[in-house]
């Protein structure tokens, strides 16, 4: 067994449990691990874990993406309708400030995106104007 | 002339509405060897492209300057994540990036904006010829038209080759499968086939793709500078997927050729593929599948490796009159090895395909080509894909070949033969040479008729063997000066009638009276 296949295991039982129940989770792994003489792959299974969580995260990922932090407010109007398509509720998005999209608004939820950026829109304009020209 | 320019920038900008839609998208979290494993992309379909926003997190004037589009195909859904091969540049590829699902599968243009032209697998232009002003795309997997839809294979492909259209013939819609070791002439057969279709009439010529896999640039780049030259460019589409080309690329490239030809099937003309070669393709789409962890079979090919061919195959066709009539005629290529012919590759594809035409090295060496193996060559459609003339002058000849292969193996160890088996050693043995055809020399079928009816009357039969071939020639121009109202009629009426046969005969006598000094 490797590492990654001890942290899937353990990654996807305790998904759906609470704190008390992944806590003997983790105990019983331990065990198995000793009785399987794999003690040596905590390390590596906790990285895979960590690596699991962090790929969770990009995956449940809710962001408003915008040039500047007073842009979220200025659009908050259009952000709330566009959230409500997405199926999810605008306070829960976290703001996230990139200047490389010049001005308008990006959001992402669920794994779909509305990207009503500057950038967005003139990258179209210049492969329009590049392409018929 | 800048005035004119600022105002049609201006009436574009001003005119301008971005589309914005949702889509689906999710972030690279890995890539090399050009796969790209993608977290994400919650609604992503099997074969769909995706396209890798090489815009993420960086400046606005980096990102204009990048080199344009960047796709991706999915191959891979698993749990969580998606594994999609990089159509392109895996090194513009970076973690973190983000991906978008198109919600199409591949596509290519298609239509005639692509005859004459030299595409990638993409359809993208590489002849320096500007933008393909296509409107019309097909995916690049299509289900093939089913039985109900089909007509039987009644018209023939003429390759321009004596050997292949008297002894193997191919009919429009057939799979004939070109298969040989290296440098044994397959590429020939297959060019000489797009050559000698500038002798159809027009509207019945039909349009070629030639589809170049894991190929030198520098070998496809001297094919089409000869297709340039003799004119057939005009009536030819060239996809490159050459050996510099990532190997997605590579074993989509035939998909890409075959939806082309599609287009014109279903416009109700013909078309010919050539699948250059499709020992390429499987190696490509091993390794492609090795790169995606899929389980390894035999020769560590996929499982699904004969699918690759099958359903690449079976999309050439011959429609109905209430489809259209049109056709597609598939011409693949396999390398063997040694002569293997029992591998795993080439026995797939020789189960898939309507014959094979079978080229052998120690004839190429001999001096024999194009270096068909009668024996192991044959045409599943055969006759039926024959004029009558050809029928009528052809018959035998196989047989007769057969015979003498087997004679000439015999008469190495016999010392005193008897008459019936020298008459049918010199017979074969002038047969052999008449046969014989240089490259890029691709001969009309009504001409095909004339020498190979010459044969057959045995009037080579006091020719010198070596000198069977120039003597043919000889024969062939002077046919053609001296009778030419008898060669048009064959080309016309595609049938060899007595009345025809019988002026031939005596036209052969006065060349034989002409030219005595060439005949003992």
């Amino acid at each position: 067994m490797k590492a990654a296949h001890y942290a899937e295991a353990l990654y996807e039982a305790a998904a759906t449990t609470d704190e008390a129940t992944q806590e003997s989770m983790v105990a019983n792994l331990v065990r198995i691990l000793d009785e399987r003489g794999h003690r040596a792959l905590l390390p590596a299974i906790a990285r895979e874990y960590e690596r699991l969580e962090r790929r969770r995260s990009v995956r449940e990922r809710r962001e408003v993406r915008v040039a500047r932090a007073v842009d979220r407010d200025k659009h908050a109007d259009a952000i709330k309708r566009d959230a409500e398509k997405l199926g999810v509720d605008p306070a829960q998005c976290v703001t996230r400030i990139d200047e490389s999209v010049v001005g308008g608004y990006a959001i992402e939820a669920n794994g779909t995106r509305l990207d009503k950026t500057h950038k967005r829109a003139l990258l179209e304009l210049y492969t329009r104007l590049v392409t018929t020209a | 002339m800048t005035t004119t320019i600022v105002d049609k920038l201006r009436k574009h900008i001003e005119s301008f509405e971005p589309t914005v839609e949702a889509e689906g998208v999710g972030t690279v979290v890995m890539v090399g060897d050009g796969v790209a494993e993608i977290d994400g992309l919650p609604n992503a379909l099997m074969a769909e492209m995706v396209e890798f926003d090489t815009s993420t997190d960086v400046p606005l004037k980096n990102a204009i300057q990048e080199e344009g589009k960047l796709f991706g195909m999915v191959l891979n859904l698993e749990q969580h994540t998606v594994r999609v091969v990089v159509l392109g540049d895996t090194r513009r590829v970076k973690e973190g990036m983000t991906v978008r699902s198109t919600g199409r599968v591949l596509s290519v243009p298609v239509g005639n904006a692509l005859v004459g032209r030299v595409v990638n697998t993409l359809g993208e232009p590489l002849d320096g010829k500007g933008p393909i002003e296509s409107e019309l795309m097909y995916p690049m997997e299509r289900s093939a038209h089913p039985v109900i839809e089909r007509a039987p294979v009644n018209e023939p492909v003429h390759t321009g080759l004596k050997a292949v259209d008297s002894m193997v013939p191919i009919g429009r819609g057939q799979r004939e499968l070109i298969i040989g070791d290296r440098f044994t002439g397959k590429t020939t057969i297959a060019i000489d086939t797009i050559l000698n279709q500038k002798n159809e009439p027009k509207e019945k010529r039909p349009i070629c793709v030639y589809v170049a896999i894991g190929q030198k640039e520098s070998k496809t780049a001297k094919i089409v500078a000869k297709l340039k030259e003799a004119g057939a460019l005009d009536y030819t589409i060239v996809v490159n997927a050459p050996a510099s080309d990532p190997a997605a690329l590579q074993f989509l490239a035939p998909y890409a050729g075959v939806s082309m030809a599609e287009y014109f099937m279903e416009q109700g003309k013909d078309a010919v593929i050539i699948y250059d070669d499709l020992s390429k393709q499987s190696v490509a789409y091993r390794e492609v599948s090795l790169l995606l962890r899929r389980p390894p079979g035999r020769e560590a090919f996929p499982g699904d490796i004969f699918y690759l061919h099958s359903r690449l195959l079976e999309r050439s066709a011959k429609l109905s009159k209430e489809h259209g009539g049109g056709s597609i005629t598939a011409l693949p290529i396999i390398e063997t090895q040694e002569g293997d012919v029992s591998a795993y590759i080439p026995t797939n594809v020789i189960s898939i395909t309507d014959g094979q035409i079978y080229l052998e090295t120690n004839l190429f060496n001999k001096g024999v080509r194009p270096a068909i193996n009668v024996g192991l060559s044959v045409s599943r459609v055969g006759s039926a894909a024959q004029t009558k003339a050809m029928k009528k002058v052809a018959g035998k000849m196989r047989i007769e070949l057969a015979q003498y292969r087997e004679l000439e193996a015999f008469a190495q160890f016999a010392s005193d033969l008897d008459a019936e088996t020298t008459k049918r050693l010199n017979k074969g043995a002038r047969l052999v040479e008449i046969l014989k055809q240089p490259h890029s020399s691709p001969m009309p079928f009504q001409d095909q008729v004339v020498v190979l009816l010459a044969g057959n009357e045995g009037l080579f039969d006091t020719v010198p063997v070596e000198r069977t071939a120039e003597v043919a020639e000889t024969m062939l121009a002077f046919m053609k000066s001296q009778y030419t109202s008898l060669v048009e009629d064959i080309a016309e009426s595609k049938d060899l009638t007595e009345h025809t046969k019988e002026k031939l005969i005596a036209g052969y006598e006065k060349f034989k009276e002409a030219h005595k000094d060439l005949f003992t």
